[in-house]
């Protein structure tokens, strides 16, 4: 136990602190965020290590963390060795969290919103058309070459004119999502379909199973665990999609927060922004895995 | 009217000009209660066989298959299926499993009576207390005793089994044959059971009748004759037995100059 404490990210937070609290050479906001921030991951941190014997990856990555913090907050503020206005002070980005919290917060619920909606539509939709197509012989000859002509297209280059044709921009940015995340969606589910383990189908088929129940009893259960692993990759995707859009045209949302700052030039509350649309899509992930965890408890066959 | 018949039964794979002639005008009748194993080398269409009686091969070529007189067009209530790899979803408990295939022949009946009537066969084939397990928490046995249990429980008329035991170890599979023999005995109204091997010793321990197949068609239609219950090892003792066994082993060993090459041949 006391060789754990004595770990180097331990001593990195001391450090960390100690430098946030001492005088610097350039004027700052109050480091009252950033400290309680770092306060945060160390908590985890140790709560993590009591709990695991063996937890080096965790280690690895709160000390790549908080040697991040410490060059930036030496660089700018404590040294001030950088241009201030492209670097700006970690306290001072951190400090936008209070002055700017509404906005921040209204910001995350709207896209949020946006992204729940696209992702709900285009998953109902790329699940269940990529079941049926996949399923029927005629359907999957016709549909997947053609759709494997539009799947790639990326949806930033039609966001403009999606905005531009639909009346509002919440329906703009639903339907970028959903056309974003439908084609993955559905040809991994036709592509699962055809890959599935022929014996499961055979024994289901001398069951007797009616065509809905081979679909959504069979197929999609089978189907389960790479869609679990595909949705991680389109939530990633998929918040691109949106961030990018509405940079473009919308008037609420973390897009929109990041856009709005860039053009005024104040790249502290875009650093801001930059560091919450990764914070939310790394909790947005986490939630994921652990709704896999919860929902798939036997291995997959492949 | 025998239960099965089999009437000039052909099948091709394949479509247009690549065209693989999988069974040859076979004629074949299967009694009611009849315990019939069907032996021959890899590869010489017991499978595609089996594949017609459960309904789950296309159409074929020519003739077809008959039970109770009526032509078989596609998979039914009146028969279960045993793969050789046991084929369990892998998202379902053993008890799950079972439920799922009554579901299948009984849309309406009660969860809680479908559950019971699952433990009760889970029961049967000696896995009390493993109706939760995952199939990835059973070993290769146990999860073709799940398989067994989910084949009964839907109280078929005839069960097909496909190699259920070609993938068990030698200890587990004589245990299973011996289970299975005690299952099919214990019925009030015997099952008829239609059973692919290519363990000749499988067949004579199994059989009421064995019928040889060579590639696309039947060679032999064998009784056996031996006493039940038969035991394996009193059997190797036996000298009707060992000229029988003698006897399967010639038909394996007269094909295998033209067909078999390079196969594995079980004996
Ligand atoms: N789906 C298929 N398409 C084409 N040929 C097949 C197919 N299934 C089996 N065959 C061929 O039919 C023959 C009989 O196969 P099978 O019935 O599986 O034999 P067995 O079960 O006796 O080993 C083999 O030559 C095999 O290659
Ligand atoms: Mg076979």
């Amino acid at each position: 136990m006391k060789k754990k404490l004595l770990s180097l990210p331990n001593f990195l937070f001391i450090f960390l602190i100690f430098a946030l609290l001492t005088p610097n050479v350039r004027e700052t906001d109050s480091p009252i965020v950033l400290i309680l921030v770092i306060i945060g991951i160390e908590v985890i941190y140790i709560a993590y290590m009591i709990k695991n014997d063996v937890f080096r990856q965790g280690k690895n990555i709160v000390t790549v963390l908080f040697v991040l913090f410490l060059i930036w907050q030496l660089a700018t503020s404590k040294f001030n060795l950088v241009n201030q206005v492209l670097f700006p002070a970690p306290e001072n980005v951190f400090y936008v969290f209070v002055t700017q919290w509404k906005l921040i917060l209204t910001g995350i619920l709207s896209s949020l919103r946006l992204l729940a909606l696209g992702f709900f539509y285009s998953l109902v939709f790329g699940i269940s058309l990529g079941l049926i197509v996949g399923w029927i012989p005629v359907l999957r000859e016709t549909i997947y070459p053609i759709a494997k002509v539009l799947s790639p297209i990326p949806p930033i280059v039609y966001t403009p004119y999606v905005i531009a044709l639909m009346p509002t921009f919440s329906s703009a940015s639903i339907l970028v999502i959903f056309l974003g995340i439908f084609w993955p969606t559905f040809m991994n589910m036709i592509n699962g379909v055809s890959a599935i383990d022929k014996n499961i189908i055979d024994s289901a088929r001398s069951m007797n199973v009616s065509t809905p129940t081979m679909l959504f009893k069979i197929i999609l259960p089978y189907s389960l665990p790479g869609i679990m692993d595909g949705l991680t990759i389109s939530v990633s995707f998929s918040f691109m999609i949106l961030t990018a859009a509405e940079m473009i045209g919308a008037t609420s949302g973390l897009g929109y927060f990041v856009q709005k700052f860039a053009a005024y030039s104040d790249y502290t509350k875009e650093l801001t922004g930059i560091i919450v649309i990764g914070v939310v899509v790394a909790a947005i992930n986490y939630l994921l895995r652990v709704v896999r965890k919860l929902v798939i408890k036997w291995k997959p066959l492949v | 009217m025998s239960k099965i018949e089999i009437k000039d039964l052909s099948l091709e794979y394949g479509q247009e000009d690549k065209t693989f002639l999988a069974l040859d005008h076979i004629n074949l009748n299967i009694e009611e209660g009849e315990f019939v194993c069907i032996l021959g080398p890899s590869g010489c269409g017991k499978s595609t066989l089996l594949s017609t009686l459960s309904g789950l091969s296309d159409p074929p070529k020519t003739g077809g298959v008959y039970i109770d007189g009526q032509k078989v067009e596609g998979p039914g209530k009146s028969r279960s299926v045993v793969f050789q790899n046991y084929s369990l979803l892998p998202w379902k408990t053993a008890a799950n499993n079972i439920v799922f295939a009554l579901n299948q022949v009984d849309k309406k009946g009660k969860k809680e009576a479908k559950r019971a009537l699952a433990l009760q066969y889970l029961k049967k084939v000696g896995l009390e207390g493993f109706e939760d397990k995952l199939p990835d928490e059973l070993s290769g046995g146990m999860k073709q005793r799940v398989a067994i249990a989910r084949a009964l429980a839907v109280d078929p008329e005839i069960i097909l089994m496909d190699e259920p035991f070609g993938a068990i170890d030698p200890k587990n599979r004589l245990q299973l044959q011996e289970l299975l023999l005690k299952l099919w005995q214990s019925e009030k109204k015997a099952k008829t059971i239609v059973f692919i091997t290519h363990d000749i010793d499988e067949a004579v321990l199994l059989a009421d009748r064995i019928v040889f197949m060579t590639p696309k068609n039947v060679r032999a239609d064998l009784k056996v004759e031996f006493p039940r219950p038969r035991i394996k090892e009193d059997l190797y003792k036996n000298q009707d037995f060992i000229f029988f066994r003698n006897h399967l082993v010639g038909l394996f060993y007269a094909n295998i100059g033209e067909q078999i090459g390079g196969e594995e041949v079980v004996i």
